[in-house]
């Protein structure tokens, strides 16, 4: 089944607010807004026609420039951003498959950076959990109904969320000095931190 | 040959410094305590494996640190690993040496720039033998580990040091 | 008796430093006796901010970064990074036919020396060392033929966006040949040495039991996935590069010396796939064509606005690259979903209720490399 098939049965046998986005690449994905992405997964995975039963990756990324005001055309999202990161926001993928069927599918849905919240979908595939926890980690955002969710690559006590663009890396961790050594500032340009 | 100093030739009887014995013993046992993170560890594989042949040296890799002369410190050390690093060299027995191999132990390599990485194990531990490359070749481990020896031929191991 | 004595779980550190770790991963274990009754993987020891730097070095200057995410397979990383890149762009189309053999050629060979490596590992964390010694002079000829065709040992660097950087040396095919035959051989010595060893198979059988289902919903990939049971490698199913050209199996667990799914199965599998890969590089030598190695590429490349999420079959499993460009000279977003990742997320689940030793057993059997675990 394409992935247009797949987009138009969603569309029809859920209530979920969903659009076709195909001018992104060689890979066309479905956007779904973030309140209704457990849904959305739920259907795709009990759905017998459709069957993913693999949940491939997820991941997601910092979103600073305003192209994805695109979005804001369909949605009514700016409601819940609030006013200090004003186009701001993390956009998050997942790739499902089915090994059954033979046919993938992404999914793509994006919160607000001031409020980075979504819904967790370990009940659906256990491999959600290592996945929304590296999410976690480095991008910051929560999922209410994870039962675990903790730092996984970085220490507990790490401060800030390193895939942020935004992020600045510490010079020093428990005392340990990791400022860049002067051989290494001078080849680096100049007005660049590391 | 220099190792001996003054050898008579009726006798068994050999004249050296006590110094000098001892540092041959130590420098051709170099026991080093296996510790590779990242991918210089599999080079330090292949120097111990058959064409390699580390053992050669008397160079035996040892799975606690209690039992090592010689910290090889082998790939990226992370902020979130060089805590235990500095435990792992502490527990060591005295005289400890330290060969840092490759460039992300030297300096950070190739990733210095990241947010995570130590840029250098010597801001942890003090360093004897800086050993460029990424990764090094066995041939190249091999050298570092005969400077080391002729490094701990020449200490004084009894005598204090001024 | 028995009243007045409490027992209590007691918690064990293993790791960050120790040998059979395979790399820098901790487990922290709640134990009731010798038996396992939690395991906590603590990742994260060798995490490198590879995702971050992708952010500011160019797409081509990504290429080397990919050979330290995994380097038991370097030339593997490079291909799918390099494909994933290619795929954005569009222009998988317009690599030349030798360039796609060579970079098979080359993976396919890497390909036996990180099974070599996986398979000498497990054995040497089951007590027989001389198995390992074996492989690590066979790997010697491959980073010997390797190096005749890219001058690395370990990292090469040799796979480029658009075929590969320079062509073969003259002698290499024949060498190439020349070493499949020897090792061929090698793998039946080792096999008689250690796979159908009773004391190894005692270890490996019935232990750590992964059922298809949960390997489905773990999303266990390559041999860790075939050795329970189901059939899939990206390679058939899903073919790239000129793979539907060639003709191969699929080795997959049957359960031969216990249960579907357990350690030996897993191991099994990747004994039989380094035959299917010195098949795969017999066809190659036969049908690789003359002609370019390299379509033409600009020195800095800006892919088209958009995101790809490529798969390909590493030795450890169906390696994933998410990329998102925004139109720029690097990468916006970066993503490697590895097979170590999920191969270790599993290890809590099959890990409960097994000895310690059997431990060592469980993460030997699914061939983790910490980088790429924590890239």
């Amino acid at each position: 089944m394409n992935i247009l098939q797949i987009f138009e049965q969603i569309k029809q046998n859920t209530d979920a607010v969903v659009s076709f986005q195909e001018d992104e690449g060689p890979t066309p994905s479905i956007y779904v807004r973030s309140d209704s992405v457990l849904s959305v997964m739920t259907y795709l995975k009990e759905e017998e026609a459709l069957d993913f039963n693999v949940l491939m990756n997820h991941t997601g990324f910092h979103e600073t420039e305003s192209s994805k005001l695109f979005w804001h055309l369909f949605f009514d999202v700016s409601q819940d951003e609030s006013e200090d990161h004003h186009h701001e926001e993390i956009r998050l993928f997942w790739h499902l498959y089915s090994y059954k069927v033979e046919h993938r599918v992404t999914i793509e849905s994006s919160v607000p950076i001031g409020k980075a919240q979504m819904d967790s979908v370990v009940s659906l595939w256990k491999s959600a959990n290592w996945l929304e926890r590296e999410v976690y980690d480095l991008l910051g955002v929560t999922y209410p109904g994870h039962p675990d969710l903790r730092r996984i690559m970085l220490p507990p006590d790490w401060e800030g969320h390193p895939l942020r663009k935004d992020y600045v890396a510490p010079t020093s961790y428990h005392g340990i000095d990791n400022s860049p050594s002067a051989l290494t500032k001078s080849f680096e340009p100049k007005g660049k931190s590391k | 040959m220099k190792t001996l100093y003054n050898k008579f030739e009726s006798d068994n009887i050999v004249l050296t410094s006590l110094d000098h014995l001892v540092n041959l013993a130590r420098a051709n046992s170099m026991w080093y305590l296996l510790f590779s993170t990242a991918c210089c560890g599999i080079e330090l594989m292949q120097t111990g494996g058959p064409r390699g042949d580390l053992e050669r040296f008397g160079s035996a890799p040892r799975a606690v640190p209690r039992t090592a002369d010689l910290m090889l410190v082998a790939g990226t050390i992370t902020l979130k690993m060089a805590e235990r690093v500095k435990i792992l060299y502490e527990q060591m027995a005295e005289p400890r040496y330290v060969i840092s191999m490759g460039s992300c132990a030297n300096s950070g390599g190739l990733f210095q720039s990241a947010y995570s990485v130590l840029d250098g194990v010597d801001r942890v531990i003090p360093v004897d033998i800086y050993l460029p490359g990424c990764p090094p070749r066995p041939e190249a481990l091999l050298s570092a580990l005969i400077d080391l020896q002729k490094k701990v031929k020449k200490e004084p191991y009894f005598r204090k040091k001024k | 008796m028995t009243s007045a004595l409490k027992t209590e779980y007691l918690t064990i550190n293993m790791g960050p430093q120790h040998p059979s770790t395979h790399g820098v991963i901790r487990f922290i274990l709640k134990t009731d006796g010798e038996i396992i009754y939690e395991c906590d993987p603590d990742v994260g020891y060798l995490h490198r901010g590879i995702e971050k730097i992708a952010e500011s070095v160019t797409w081509q200057g990504f290429v080397p970064y990919t050979d330290r995410v995994d380097y038991v397979c370097a030339m593997n990383s490079n291909l799918s990074y390099c494909m994933a890149v290619e795929k954005l762009m569009g222009m998988e189309t317009e690599i030349p036919k030798r360039a796609e053999y060579i970079r098979v050629i080359v993976s396919e060979l890497n390909r036996i020396s990180s099974h070599a490596v996986a398979i000498g590992a497990a054995d040497m964390d089951m007590g027989a060392f001389t198995p390992f010694v074996h492989f690590l002079r066979e790997r010697e000829h491959i980073n010997d033929l390797l190096e005749m065709a890219c001058g690395a040992r370990l990292t090469y660097n040799y796979i480029c966006i658009g075929g590969v950087h320079n062509d073969l040396p003259p002698a290499f095919l024949s060498k190439t040949a020349e070493f499949l035959d020897h090792f061929e051989i090698v793998v039946e010595q080792i096999n008689r040495l250690i796979s159908y060893n009773q004391i190894f198979i005692k270890r490996f059988a019935n232990v750590a039991v992964v059922p298809p289902k949960m390997a489905i919903d773990y999303n266990l990939v390559g041999p860790n996935l075939r050795g329970s049971g189901i059939k899939f490698d990206v390679r058939k199913d899903k073919p790239y590069s000129v793979y539907s050209d060639l003709d191969f199996d699929i080795p997959i667990g049957s359960g031969r010396a216990g249960t579907l799914g357990d350690c030996y199965d897993r191991y099994m599998v990747r004994v039989e796939e380094i035959r299917e890969s010195i098949k795969i590089i017999r066809q190659c030598l036969k049908q690789i064509p003359a002609g370019e190695t390299k379509a033409i590429v600009k020195s800095t490349i800006k892919p088209p606005k958009g995101h790809v999420y490529f798969r390909t079959e590493t030795p450890r499993g169906d390696t994933g690259y998410f990329l998102y460009s925004d139109g720029k000279t690097s990468p916006t977003r970066l993503k490697i979903r590895t097979g170590s990742f999920t191969g270790m997320s599993i290890i809590p689940e099959i890990a409960r209720g097994v000895f310690i030793a059997d431990l060592v057993a469980i993460i030997g059997s699914l061939d983790i490399v910490a980088p790429e675990l924590d890239r």
